[in-house]
């Protein structure tokens, strides 16, 4: 409780143009944007890129005064469209299409780790990445977004830009293909 | 099943296969990204604000509340707030007196209450109520207010205020009578007659209470206080009357009647001889100091014609006494009305002391019984 108002304040001040706020919601949030964005692109350097480009574009919004009236969810909608764009420039440049395609969706492995060298992970944990990575990208992001950035129903709702129940809907079938993947009884 | 599921899924956030960022690059990456905002946005940045952190906790709860969902609840609160807020001052102002910074508050939650009344017959019983608690206030500055020139102003002011509102309770007793002639409005004719005496009493005992200088001060606003509380309570028994003669005779009702009558006639009695004896022995002793300066100042002629008028008085009460004992209130009522006015005329007659004329009719009220003194409010 104490620590969600201790966030709910950083969010004002930081809505307030607090550049030293912002700082500490950087360190915040870094490692969340990071993995979110990774989700998607699957290649560390651009992670990183559209990462920073993330904190960036945010601090412009709150530098031109626009409203934002959920913070969480608004750097997660920056972090979503950042990406679309990337997509959108990268199809043109190279027509490599098929990255974003759901019948062919990227790894979700970093590149700085084998996950066949990783021995001291359990089975469980391996077959779960595994499905993940066989998921449909719509599926990915809500399981993304609820279970490991632990974002509200509300909250993504506004970054997804769909209903609360529709989103209700969209965990749960990304749950039940995931069990199906994963073997869960 | 999903419990697990979902459990695993939140444990992969731990492990640096679900894209955790180089901490090197996280570092790099923030020092960069300060210095990018730094130039640009310097003279925007907004400055902090005067109340420090406070300004964002109440920043916080205001959105916090101004929520859809929680807008009730903030609305909820504010009024439970405004409740006990009201209700602490209104405790507070209950106790207060004239003069007093919350009396104002204390008189407006009365014209409230009034307002909000809509039966004539409540809406009397609450103004009776609020003349009792005028009553109280009046021998609470008596007692409390030591400063004698605010205590004099002070109780100048809630006599006033009585006398005000008794003429508010005798205008709304005769649009009750206008409007029915029912038992319910007999009741209430009883009530209003009740609590004028014993208010007139009051006002008798506080004034008794006095300094003589105060005494004197406040004498002709309590001597109309006095007289209006007196002329509310005769009005009341005549209205009785009336009321109860054309709904017919009630026995009870009747026994009543003669009791409120008899002891008017009573007091008027022992004011008559009490005047007289005065006068009596104005008449037979030589003026001095001691004595009272009004009295002094009447010639043997003046005194002669007093004498008369009040041996006037005592046939008409007389004869009020008679028509009682035939059960004729009205005409009965009408001999104490003629009783009184005799005996007023005696007062007015008493000459102006020519040393202090406008305390005139302090000094004829403390040396001729009132007229409208009233009798015993016990019973």
């Amino acid at each position: 409780m104490r620590n969600r108002l201790a966030e709910q304040i950083l969010f004002l001040k930081v809505k307030n143009k607090d550049k030293e706020a912002f700082g500490r919601f950087y360190d915040l949030y870094i490692s969340r944007i990071y993995r979110f964005v990774f989700f998607k692109v699957n290649t560390v350097s651009d992670a990183q890129d559209l990462t920073s480009e993330v904190f960036l574009k945010l601090w412009q919004y709150i530098r031109d005064g626009k409203k934002i009236e959920n913070l969480n969810a608004f750097i997660y909608m920056i972090a979503r469209n950042s990406v679309i764009d990337f997509y959108r420039q990268r199809s043109r440049k190279d027509d490599r299409e098929e990255l974003i395609e759901e019948n062919n969706p990227p790894r979700i492995i970093d590149e700085r780790n084998d996950l066949a060298s990783q021995q001291e992970i359990s089975s469980e944990v391996q077959a779960m990445l595994k499905g993940l990575e066989n998921l449909k990208d719509e599926y990915k992001e809500v399981i993304v977004l609820r279970y490991l950035d632990e974002l509200s129903i509300t909250e993504i709702s506004e970054v997804l830009n769909k209903s609360k129940g529709s989103v209700r809907v969209l965990i749960h079938r990304a749950l039940n293909v995931l069990k199906q993947t994963v073997g869960h009884e | 099943m999903s419990k697990k599921l979902i459990q695993q899924l939140k444990q992969l956030k731990n492990l640096d296969l679900a894209g955790t960022p180089n901490d090197s690059w996280i570092a790099s990456n923030r020092e960069v990204l300060m210095n990018q905002i730094q130039p640009k946005t310097s003279s925007k940045v907004s400055k902090k604000p005067f109340l420090g952190d406070n300004f964002y906790y109440a920043r916080f709860l205001s959105e916090f509340f101004g929520s859809r969902v929680l807008r009730p609840v903030g609305v909820f609160c504010m009024v439970v707030f405004a409740f006990l807020g009201y209700n602490a001052v209104a405790t507070m102002a209950t106790a207060s007196i004239p003069g007093d910074a919350l009396y104002s508050i204390k008189t407006a939650g009365e014209n409230m209450q009034l307002s909000l009344t809509f039966s004539d017959d409540k809406k009397v019983e609450l103004q009776l109520n609020f003349l009792t608690r005028r009553t109280d206030e009046l021998q609470k500055i008596v007692k409390q207010v030591d400063d004698s020139t605010s205590k004099k102003v002070k109780i100048a002011q809630a006599v006033k205020k009585i006398t005000s509102d008794v003429n508010t309770v005798k205008a709304s007793m005769a649009k009750i009578s206008m409007a029915s002639v029912s038992p319910s409005a007999v009741a209430v004719d009883k009530k209003v007659y009740d609590t004028t005496l014993k208010i007139g009493e009051s006002l008798t005992a506080v004034h008794e209470g006095l300094s003589p200088d105060m005494k004197q001060d406040v004498a002709q606003d309590m001597k109309t206080a006095i007289a209006t509380t007196d002329s509310a309570g005769t009005q009341m028994l005549t209205m009785i009357v009336k009321t109860t003669e054309v709904k017919g005779t009630a026995t009870d009702s009747n026994s009543d009647i003669a009791k409120m009558i008899s002891e008017r006639i009573v007091v008027l009695e022992a004011d008559i001889k009490e005047a007289t004896e005065k006068l009596n022995n104005v008449a037979t002793s030589t003026p001095d100091a001691t004595t009272s300066t009004t009295v002094d100042t009447l010639k043997p002629s003046e005194i002669a014609d007093m004498k008369d008028r009040l041996k006037k008085a005592q046939i008409a009460l007389d004869e009020a006494k008679i028509l009682l004992d035939k059960k004729e209130f009205d005409e009965a009522l009408k001999k104490i009305q003629e009783c009184k006015d005799i005996m007023n005329g005696v007062i007015n007659q008493t000459p102006v002391d020519n040393k202090a004329e406008d305390k005139a009719s302090t000094t004829a009220t403390s040396t001729i019984p009132v007229a409208t003194s009233t009798p015993s409010a016990t019973k």
